[in-house]
């Protein structure tokens, strides 16, 4: 009985801790202090087409958080599985009007708009204002991936003709990464999805 | 003494059996291997993306099952694309299908490497 003031606070800190919600997620990327400033890694400005032949550019995610990853649609190894996971997310998030998914073809020379929407149509998200696949040039696709952290390169020695990670990269409403999870493994989307929602409670810029 | 070593070996034969059971199949590794990544485990492919596997297939249309595993599907007009696996010698494409029967179409004839050397042939 003497330890029962002891093992009160015990469970009170416990359930403190419990109780206790997660901090915000890091800035992640490389960044650097000018005139005292953080300048933290930011994904710069683009412009490609979308599966709907429309320009999609960074105004279009402008205040957005959103998810990104790199694909292609003939893609026999690890895409499908990515392309599953990234259901799950469009699933949860779809109807979100602050959340966007931007799946990036390597493959601009089979990859058209024309064949993007045959894509999508296959995956039931033909309609989908949530989830853009966009067709990026030969010439650019190196630089736009490297600032997504992402590594894509083509590869001569494989039927396919590139390899490419099967990383989702998490972007807040700042085009700042701040998190990314392997988009083939569903514990991992399942962590990604709670990320997700803490980031679409983060204050936005007014 | 004799009894009991006789005891052990019988004890360890049984173990090794049960152990070789739980091993997979050539067909089933060979489906993980090279088929899984768009088809999934369970065979049911994602979406319109990658359709199921359909019973019928293994039932009446067999050469043209073949056929596709061998040469592949490349159409732009629909979209759909699957890489050729004519690499694969008949035994294990006849081990793989065989494993994907198990999945789908379990009461279907099994393939041998004789059906697919001869549907080979006429593939095109």
């Amino acid at each position: 009985m003497k330890h029962f003031p002891f093992i009160s606070a015990l469970v009170f800190f416990i359930y403190l801790g419990c109780k206790q919600s997660p901090g915000p997620l890091p800035i992640l990327g490389e960044s650097e202090i000018v005139n005292g400033d953080t300048i933290f890694h930011q994904i710069p400005d683009f412009s490609f087409l979308d599966q709907y032949g429309q320009p999609y550019n960074q105004d279009s995610v402008f205040s957005k958080v959103y998810v990104s990853d790199f694909f292609f649609t003939k893609c026999p190894t690890i895409c499908p599985k990515m392309a599953q996971q990234l259901l799950r997310v469009h699933q949860k998030f779809g109807h979100n009007p602050e959340f966007r998914i931007l799946s990036h073809s390597i493959d601009p020379k089979y990859d058209t708009t024309e064949a993007l929407k045959k894509y999508a149509d296959k995956l039931g998200v033909g309609d989908s204002r949530t989830w853009h696949f966009l067709s990026v040039p030969k010439n650019e696709i190196s630089a736009i991936a490297g600032k997504y952290l992402a590594a894509v390169q083509q590869d001569s020695t494989l039927e396919e003709g590139f390899t490419h990670t099967g990383h989702f990269l998490l972007i807040d409403h700042k085009r700042r990464i701040r998190s990314f999870c392997d988009g083939t493994k569903p514990n991992e989307v399942d962590r990604l999805m709670k990320e997700i929602s803490l980031l679409l409670d983060e204050k936005k810029p007014q | 003494m004799k009894k009991n070593l006789s005891n052990l070996l019988g004890l360890g034969i049984t173990l090794c059996m049960l152990a070789q059971c739980q091993r997979p199949s050539q067909g089933e590794q060979l489906y993980l291997a090279t088929c899984n990544a768009c088809h999934m485990e369970d065979g049911n492919g994602l979406v319109d993306l990658i359709p199921a596997f359909q019973p019928e297939g293994f039932e009446t249309n067999r050469k043209k099952l073949i056929c596709t595993v061998v040469l592949g599907i490349n159409d732009a007009n629909t979209g759909y694309f699957m890489p050729r696996y004519n690499t694969l010698n008949d035994a294990d494409l006849a081990n793989v299908l065989n494993y994907i029967r198990s999945l789908k179409a379990e009461s279907s004839p099994a393939f041998t490497d004789k059906e697919i050397e001869s549907a080979r042939q006429d593939c095109r």
